[in-house]
């Protein structure tokens, strides 16, 4: 009855930080534009406006579920809860925004229809509310929708003082206090108070002008907010931590910054740069936020970056996904590429053993299986060990001490089953080795 | 059980009815279990009570009534999960005696319903599980008698009885059959008529 088995989990190519690991592909890829995680950060949403599609890739086995495929017209924009199983994604064809179920694609409360163009939306913090940035150019106008997502109903519109002025993007802060919208005609950004929806404008920022700004990204701490000039070819960092901001920081490139991300640990960001003229010249270029430094670009290797659109980074991990649209040099499709952040995360446990056990009493037996390990051999000091039944990381069973004993005794199994344990190690900013399997047969 | 019922039914008339010999005794035996999951969880070894009444029937038949009690602590192999045993024996059937000047020489068998209690002691398994079920015991005894009326009956029995618990697929625990196979070796003290 008891059988050992035991293996480790790597994923595809290297390990080392700021360094392209893999591509995942699929038949149904037009243009990836979009990209969001599912709650448990399992799943990666994919929205593809030339497809008219949601996606879905399941990040255990980096792989598209073909049978999971959600139709929408155009969609640019997704943002999802991360308190639940609920996305939105906007459509600036249709000025809809659709919820739906992000373990199984399904629409879950109609269209919300906007009335306006849509342009982009985000989440609250909270996930109380997702703000719908829109524009009418013909009444000159813009605004920020609110949708109550826990009615899914349309709660209030937001007249944005100055009205059209080319909205690109909308952020909120880490603590769900203020809204930044940018405004790539005025070169400002807008800047909402999300209690009382007043408002005021970072104007351009000598030395370094906002003119063009699009892409916006704030770090975790709330203190910077980076952003990008699009077309116009540059990034700025905007200080906001003093009255009236400053902006400390821009460089120039000749390609065009498609979005930025910033890690979780806001040490990092990740710029998209589109080259508009040779596509496969496109690049993911790495700012170090402390020294205001671009450090370089991600070392691709055998991999490719050719029209990237889009960047998400994995909570908890250091994972980063890049959404590659479609090539209009070769007219090959896009597809999403992974790659390592500097996010320095521990090594997997080492030495993992599983033991099936029964405990018998007299007229019923407990089937157990203890799964042993040991700590990493290198690298950061894990505080503690996380253990799940899925490659994807969706289901977490246990949460153990790295003080204490490296075991975990999973009870009440059945006869005849194979039973996989996928174990982590959680470094103490909460970031996540790769996993290591074992592998327990009753 | 109701087969039972209507066998203890019986005996009852049998043994009321005018009888030559009736024995009344309390009984303590060590009780050891022959399974080896039993030995295991309980020990290999406890002690039983009980009582039992002996009515003559005729030509050295007699028919017996008993009923017995075992409870006993102990804890699961290599995980150490406290639990506690309860089992009620109930025994009706039949012995023969062959008498000498002091007492008697006897044989018997019998039908042994058997009540089993569990109680597990672990926050991973049901904690309670009862059942009925029907055995069997075999006897062999001497008794003597010490003084007028007063006998001792040094005995040795081997009762078996395996009470049923369904396999349910996919239940939270595995649940299996228990053999409570044991052989007594006691002393009974008593009174005979």
């Amino acid at each position: 009855m008891v059988v050992i088995l035991f293996a480790a989990f790597r994923s595809m190519g290297s390990d080392a930080p700021n360094t392209v690991t893999g591509t995942i592909s699929y038949a149904g890829f037009l243009n990836p534009v979009a990209l969001a995680f599912s709650s448990d950060n399992s799943k990666l949403l994919i929205a593809d406006d030339s497809a008219n599609a949601i996606f879905q890739v399941d990040l255990g086995l980096k792989a598209v579920d073909p049978a999971l495929t959600f139709s929408v017209t155009y969609p640019t924009a997704i943002a999802a809860r991360t308190d639940n199983k609920v996305a939105y994604v906007l459509s600036p064809v249709t000025n809809t925004v659709t919820a739906f179920n992000t373990t199984t694609l399904e629409n879950i409360a109609g269209l919300l229809m906007v009335d306006q163009q849509t342009v982009t939306l985000a989440i609250a913090p909270d996930n109380l509310t997702v703000y719908v940035l829109g524009v009418n150019t013909g009444l000159n106008e813009a605004y920020v929708t609110l949708i109550d997502t826990n009615a899914n109903v349309i709660e209030k519109k937001i007249t944005i003082i100055g009205g059209y002025q080319g909205q690109a993007d909308i952020v909120v802060s880490p603590d769900g206090s203020t809204l930044y919208v940018s405004n790539s005609l005025s070169g400002t950004i807008t800047v909402i108070d999300s209690s009382d929806y007043t408002q005021s404008t970072i104007s351009s920022l000598s030395p370094y002008p906002l003119s063009g700004a699009s892409f916006l990204a704030i770090t975790p701490n709330g203190q910077t907010l980076c952003v990008t000039g699009g077309s116009g070819n540059w990034t700025s960092e905007v200080d906001l931590t003093v009255t009236p901001p400053t902006s400390a920081f821009s460089t120039n490139s000749a390609k065009a910054i498609s979005f930025i991300a910033i890690t979780p640990n806001g040490t990092t960001a990740y710029f998209a740069y589109q080259n508009t003229t040779t596509a496969s010249e496109s690049s993911i270029d790495i700012l170090d936020v402390a020294s205001n430094n671009v450090t370089g670009s991600l070392d691709i290797g055998s991999f490719f970056i050719t029209t990237p659109n889009s960047i998400a980074l994995r909570p908890n991990t250091n994972r980063g996904y890049i959404a590659n649209g479609y090539n209009l040099d070769t007219s090959e499709i896009g597809y999403i590429s992974i790659f390592n952040t500097d996010m320095v995360v521990p090594n997997s446990p080492t030495n993992l053993q599983g033991i099936a056990q029964a405990n018998v009493f007299l007229v019923q037996t407990d089937l157990i299986n203890t799964i042993t390990w040991s700590a990493p051999t290198s690298g950061v000091s894990p505080v503690s060990y996380q253990i799940y039944r899925d490659v994807g990381l969706a289901q977490l069973i246990a949460t153990v001490s790295a003080n204490g004993v490296l075991q975990y005794q999973d009870h009440n199994r059945q006869y005849n089953t194979t039973y996989r344990y996928y174990i982590v190690s959680v470094g103490g900013d909460g970031f996540l080795s790769q996993p290591a399997l074992v592998v327990v047969s009753n | 059980l109701k087969k039972n019922l209507v066998l203890l039914l019986s005996l009852l008339l049998v043994i009321n009815l005018p009888a030559r010999d009736l024995l009344i005794e309390v009984k303590s035996a060590l009780f050891l279990p022959t399974n080896a999951n039993f030995k295991n969880i309980y020990s290999k070894k406890g002690g039983i009570y009980g009582l039992e009444l002996t009515g003559e029937l005729g030509n050295h038949w007699y028919g017996f009534m008993s009923a017995d009690f075992f409870k006993k602590h102990g804890y699961t192999v290599d995980f150490n999960s406290p639990t506690k045993v309860k089992i009620t024996n109930l025994g009706i059937g039949l012995k023969y005696f062959l008498p000498f000047s002091n007492g008697d020489l006897y044989f018997g068998l019998g039908v042994l319903p058997t009540h089993l209690h569990t109680i597990d002691s672990s926050e991973f398994v049901p904690a309670s599980h009862a059942k009925w079920s029907c055995g069997g015991l075999v006897k062999f005894g001497l008794i003597l008698d010490i003084a007028e009326h007063l006998f001792v009956d040094l005995f040795c029995d081997y009762d078996f009885a395996q009470v049923n618990f369904k396999f349910i697929p996919n239940q939270p625990t595995q649940l299996h059959n228990a053999r409570l196979n044991s052989f007594w070796l006691g002393l009974g003290v008593g009174w005979r008529l």
